[in-house]
């Protein structure tokens, strides 16, 4: 059973001993090196051996070229190819930045967190390389304003990094000069989209840019800029250390690697679960994570944050690959990977009910449909949740979540209707009742007395 | 072309430049396609998402406004998909969105409620509880807000932050919650305000003086232009039912204001209806101005003519014109003084400033509104737009946010101070030495461009050549040199108050030589620019109100350069005892003393007789801006009772002295003008009508002589230069404060019933 030890630094459960040989920590070794987040450890284990060899044995064309060949996507979402993002970058002088997206605010996705926390120089160090691929000299983290602790962590480690010549100018002697900043966003999930990242981090209003130009010919400052995700960039010393063949071993065909799985919701042990990307839903909430809590059994899943479509609880799901391609295939999303698992006493209505709520609190404003739309929604979703829905809200939710989706500004807009579409797919009869009936169909609240004024 | 696009929007197929939006395509084709947050002074946001259209090929509806049009485009603007989309969005702007329209000073000219009939349902699906923020909050002096009727297009934030690019309204909060507002509640204050209020599609920011005034159907628009400075922009005056002047809106002229204009115009209407407008004329019985008819007033102003022109001969009489009449009253003014009364005495109210006659200004000053914008350098020379031309302050900022650069020479430019590049705070006595230094380091750095044209080079050497430098200041004075040789285009702006100063009585030729040697010659557009203050100070210049052959100035009638055989004195709209001190003997001794104004005056309180005249709202007539952009007003009300133009006035004096002018009328007036004055050649009154009319350069061959007068420029003594740390003790700073005189002499007037926000 997990038990959150807010004293150790591990405040995300080990996964269990498993026979399993693929079973390995990599980005996770933190597990099992105690004191990992100390230079001097990280070291030892062999950091910053791929920033070296970055250094004295590639030019930076080539580098790029070694991550393409790797196969790495990007974590934060999309699953874009991070070499082929970073090719994009225009050969010209003057400066350029390379931006780590430490943001993570979507619901159910908590890897960066625990990579921060624990192993900041490997953050620190695939940063460095990606500047150095790119030709960059300065470096950003932005991180989630709530990730103090991280925060703090990452600004120690950069402090030690330079003060052993890891960052700074002339890195290891070779000529290369490399800044990295922390930056602590103010606690807004759509600074996680990256284009109000930039303004974020300009000093601005987190309000997403419009695009053409895109940030690898303006971005930060109107400079040519890569954005990552943490995990990205933290996958990417390893490459360099082991070799893209050694990386594109793990994963599937298209997926290449090995991803942290942030597994959330009714399971025995939650937690992040670094597997090779392409493992099935079944093996990673059944045989390593206990399956589901209570005994109970499994009503749907989130696949890969709140923004993904509901998955139904059929075999058929359970055996698909978590990959970008084998989700999609379900009709959901790979995403940021973060897996939601809910029971069979969950009320879909209120679980979407929270998701739903969580859309309009982070709306940031500017697009009318996201602005307007999510409210709404969300009026329509509580009155239903408490008893006094109205015979025509489903049809109504439906439409004003087809009058967001695609008519928005930004993704958390189009996301924000994707829990109503994909719920009432799977379980309209729960809505239904609730309409009818003023009270849950399943769970605690069936038991609810009906209230007043509901039942039509 | 090549760098045209071929695309089809609504089965019609039209070419469209690159990089041009679905928007502007559709808009030039004739196609209507809904905005709100889009506005062509600002960059696209793409945020209200009201222009959304069908695009083929695409998965969802883009954005109009900010989708840039492809060869091939295949566009849709009413679809089912294109108007599902815009129904959407028009709906969910109304849900939160009060039913105050009957209440709204918008209602009926409301982007809101006109596509809400187009694209609105008859019926509303949303059932919850809207949204409450707060209402009726006064943001400032001038400034109302309501935030439950704002639909967050941010036009009014980008306004400050884009174009303005001061701390101003900004949004507060996020999501369902955002809402404008200021920095900790600080009161919006901004001499550019007002232009929110115009620029928001609905009615969450209106303006104190207008609200609760009228009902859009009710007004009536008439073209004009703003009486305010000598940048002219143009308005619309709005008045109600026909009988009161409830606002001025913009009436955008890309070449003069842009589409915006500043608080001192936009609210200066106050006056027209002021309760202290003078509605008789006056005539001094015992001592005291007592109202009497027009008849009498005449009677009496003719009968003192005549005698002194028999006692004293005409050369006894003299004029004073203003500078805020139309051309066609400048005119008459003119023949009146001139031809009527045959008196050479004539002058306007600043007397000039300027070493150059009207004509040598028409041809060395190049420099236009318009041309700022294609400036990659701007050099200030004793200039502070805030205050004296407002709106050129905007212009200033536009260019320089397009990557110009600016040099300030002269005390602090005001709101533009923080932009500039390169300060060289010298005081006024000093502005030709440091131009002198400027363009001599230019010759020794071997970069100035006259170099090119051997005659120039030749003319710059021989006066500039040997010129000193001297240590003092040499810093600025080098980085000035080298900013002025690189600039491809430059515009060159002084103010016309910094001639006043007898050291500067050279400066104009040391500015046409710096232009010489900056490459700005032949630039149209860029190059030299006098700014002037009062509305139509250049056209005064350009109608000749100036001292005939042996003719007494402004100075001279005032009796500042001593005793005068003056006499009898006409004054057209001018206050000139503002500028002597009040016991002036020779005003005093006046045996007849004209004035005619809208209002009493110190100048007027002395006189013998006041005539009440007509607004520049109550009558026709063109405006001369400092650029030299001849522009039409109209009438928009008749003149207030008991008043009458200065120009029936004056035709009525000169056909009661027996000359009835056969060239009565503005149009006539203009036309002829158009003839006779190299100034307005080819012009003509009725092309003027909209967008004004620059006046022509004069400048016949492409080669000019370099002549005389410049050459003659005097040496500056360099090594005097000094850095001015703290007050001007010349005054000029003074100078530059002061707002155009209508400011000072009718505006605050107006101050009583609300008039003006400032
Ligand atoms: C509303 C919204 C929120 C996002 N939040 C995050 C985030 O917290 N972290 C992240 O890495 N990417 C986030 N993204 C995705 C980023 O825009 C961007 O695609 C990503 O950082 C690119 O990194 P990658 O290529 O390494 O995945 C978000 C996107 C949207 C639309
Ligand atoms: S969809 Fe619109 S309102 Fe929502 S977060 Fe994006 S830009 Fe902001
Ligand atoms: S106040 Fe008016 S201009 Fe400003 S954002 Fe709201 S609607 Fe737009
Ligand atoms: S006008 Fe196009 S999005 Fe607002």
């Amino acid at each position: 059973m997990s038990v959150i030890n807010y004293k150790s630094n591990q405040i995300f459960p080990p996964p269990p001993p498993s026979g399993d040989p693929t079973y390995q920590y990599i980005l996770l070794k933190h597990r099992v090196v105690p004191g990992l987040r100390k230079l001097a450890v990280y070291q030892k284990e062999g950091g910053y051996e791929g920033l070296k060899k970055a250094l004295n044995d590639y030019q930076p064309g080539q580098v790029i070229d070694l991550v393409k060949q790797s196969g790495l996507r990007g974590r934060g979402g999309a699953g874009f190819p991070a070499g082929t993002k970073w090719s994009f970058i225009p050969k010209v002088g003057g400066a350029k930045y390379v931006c780590c997206n430490a943001d993570e605010s979507e619901p159910g996705t908590f890897s960066n967190h625990e990579l921060i926390e624990n192993n900041p120089h490997q953050l620190i160090e695939g940063i460095l390389i990606t500047c150095y691929a790119i030709g960059s000299e300065l470096g950003f983290i932005y991180i989630r304003g709530e990730f103090a602790r991280g925060a703090r962590v990452l600004e120690e480690a950069v402090k030690e990094a330079r003060a052993a010549g890891l960052v700074g100018k002339n890195i290891l002697g070779t000529g290369f000069n490399c800044e990295v900043i922390v930056h602590r966003g103010a606690g807004a999930y759509i600074c996680g989209e990256e284009s109000a990242l930039l303004e974020s981090l300009e000093g601005k209003r987190g309000f997403p840019r419009l695009r053409p130009p895109f940030p690898a010919i303006a971005g930060l400052y109107a400079r040519p800029t890569v954005i990552n995700n943490s995990e990205t960039l933290c996958n990417v010393p390893h490459i360099l250390r082991h070799g893209p063949e050694w990386y594109a071993n793990y994963g599937t065909e298209k997926t290449k690697g090995f991803r942290l799985y942030c597994l959330s919701g009714h399971v025995e042990r939650p937690g992040n679960y670094e597997l090779p990307c392409g493992t099935t839903f079944r093996k990673l909430i059944y045989d390593l994570a206990g399956g589901v809590w209570k005994g109970r059994k499994l009503k749907a899943l989130i696949p890969g944050g709140s923004s993904t479509p509901f998955l139904a609880a059929t075999d058929e799901v359970l055996d698909t690959p978590m990959d970008f391609e084998g989700i999609a295939a379900r009709g959901s999303m790979q995403g940021s990977a973060g897996v939601i698992v809910f029971d069979d006493q969950t009320c879909i209505v209120g679980a979407v009910l929270r998701l739903v709520e969580f859309y309009k609190d982070e709306s940031c404003g500017k697009c009318t449909p996201c602005r307007e739309g999510t409210q709404w929604l969300v009026q329509i979703l509580h009155r239903l949740e408490h008893g006094e829905g109205r015979p025509g809200d489903l049809e109504l939710l439906l439409n004003v979540g087809s009058n967001i989706a695609g008519k928005s500004f930004c993704l958390l807009g189009d996301s924000a209707p994707v829990p109503i579409e994909s719920a009432l797919k799977l379980f309209r009869e729960e809505f239904e009742y609730h309409i009818h009936q003023g009270r849950c169909m399943v769970g605690p609240g069936a038991n609810r007395p009906v209230t007043i004024g509901a039942a039509h | 072309m090549a760098d045209l696009v071929t695309l089809t929007i609504d089965g019609q197929r039209l070419q469209a430049p690159k990089g041009a939006t679905i928007w502007q395509a559709a808009k030039d084709a004739g196609i209507f396609v809904p905005i709100y947050c889009y506005h062509p002074k600002m960059s696209p946001l793409g945020a209200c998402r009201i222009c959304l259209v069908e695009v083929e090929k695409m998965p969802k509806p883009m954005a109009a406004c900010t989708t840039t049009v492809s060869e091939g485009m295949v566009v849709y603007t009413s679809s089912e998909a294109a108007e599902k989309a815009r129904a959407g969005v028009m709906e969910f702007l109304l849900i939160n969105h009060p039913l105050d329209c009957p209440i709204c000073d918008k209602g009926g000219e409301c982007d809101l409620q006109n596509y809400a009939v187009e694209y609105g349902r008859e019926a509303g699906r949303f059932q919850e509880e809207k949204r409450h923020l707060g209402k009726a909050i006064e943001l400032g002096s001038t400034i109302v807000l309501d935030r439950e009727r704002c639909i967050m297009c941010q036009r009014c934030t980008r306004f400050c932050s884009e174009i303005v690019q001061e701390e101003g309204l900004i949004i507060r909060e996020r999501g369902r919650l955002a809402q404008i507002g200021t920095f900790s509640d600080l009161p919006y204050e901004s001499q550019f305000s007002g232009n929110v209020a115009e620029m928001c599609p609905v009615g969450a920011l209106t303006s104190r003086t207008y609200r609760f005034k009228a009902r859009p159907w009710e007004l009536k628009h008439t073209s004009s232009v703003c009486p305010h400075c000598a940048v002219g922009c143009n308005i619309e005056i709005d008045n109600r039912l026909g009988r009161q002047v409830v606002r001025f809106m913009s009436r955008e002229n890309e070449a003069v204001d842009d589409g915006f204009l500043c608080d001192r115009g936009r609210y200066g209407h106050g006056f027209i209806h002021s309760e202290q407008r003078l509605s008789t004329p006056l005539l001094r019985k015992n001592g005291r101005l007592e109202p009497v008819g027009w008849d009498e007033a005449f009677s009496f102003i003719i009968a003192r003519l005549q005698q002194i022109c028999q006692q004293f001969g005409s050369k006894a009489i003299g004029g004073i014109a203003g500078t805020h009449n139309t051309n066609e009253e400048f005119y008459l003014f003119k023949r009146l003084i001139n031809d009527v009364l045959g008196s050479p005495n004539l002058d306007h109210y600043h007397g000039h400033f300027s070493s150059l006659n009207p004509e040598q200004v028409a041809t060395f000053h190049t420099a236009t509104i318009e041309g700022l914008d294609s400036a990659k350098l701007i050099v200030l020379v004793g200039v502070n737009p805030s205050v004296r031309q407002p709106i050129m302050e905007l212009r200033i900022k536009k260019a320089l946010k397009a990557g110009a650069k600016l040099i300030v020479i002269g005390p602090n430019a005001g709101a533009l101070e923080r932009f500039a590049t390169l300060h060289l705070h010298v005081p006024m006595e000093q502005f030709s030495p440091a131009i002198g230094a400027i363009i001599a380091a230019m010759i020794w750095r071997g970069t100035a461009k006259g170099f090119e044209d051997p005659s120039i080079n030749q003319h710059l050497q021989s006066v500039y050549g040997n010129f000193q430098t001297g240590d003092a200041l040499s810093h600025e004075i080098n980085r000035a040199a080298s900013l002025l040789s690189k600039a491809e285009t430059c515009s060159i702006l002084y103010d016309e108050v910094v001639t006043q100063k007898a050291a500067n009585a050279d400066l104009v030729r040391d500015l046409i030589n710096l232009v010489l040697a900056a490459g700005q010659f032949w630039s149209e557009g860029h190059g030299l620019g006098l700014l002037t203050a009062d509305n139509n100070a250049t056209g005064v210049r350009d109608l000749d109100l100036l001292p005939g052959q042996g003719g007494l100035s402004y100075a001279q009638m005032l009796g500042l350069k001593g005793a005068t055989h003056l006499k009898a004195l006409l004054v057209m709209g001018a206050n000139p005892l503002q500028h002597v001190q009040k016991q002036n003997k020779a005003l005093a001794n006046l045996e007849l003393l004209v004035v005619q104004d809208m209002f009493m005056s110190a100048t007027a309180e002395l006189a013998h007789v006041v005539l009440p005249v007509a607004s520049f709202a109550e009558k026709e007539g063109t405006f001369t801006n400092w650029e030299g952009r001849v522009q039409k007003v109209n009438v928009s009300l008749p003149p207030l009772q008991g008043t009458a133009p200065d120009a029936a006035i004056i035709l009525e004096l000169a056909s009661r002295l027996g000359e009835v002018l056969d060239i009565r009328t503005p149009s006539q007036i203009f036309d002829h003008l158009a003839r006779i004055s190299p100034l307005y050649k080819d012009m003509s009154y009725t092309t003027l009508a909209g967008k004004g009319q620059l006046r022509p350069l004069i400048r016949e061959a492409d080669e000019i002589e370099v002549p005389d007068w410049l050459q003659r420029a005097t040496l500056p003594t360099p090594e005097i230069l000094r850095q001015e740390s703290e007050e001007y003790p010349n005054g000029l700073t003074d100078l530059l404060d002061a707002a155009p005189s209508v400011d000072v002499g009718r505006v605050r007037r107006a101050e009583g019933d609300g008039g003006t926000a400032r």
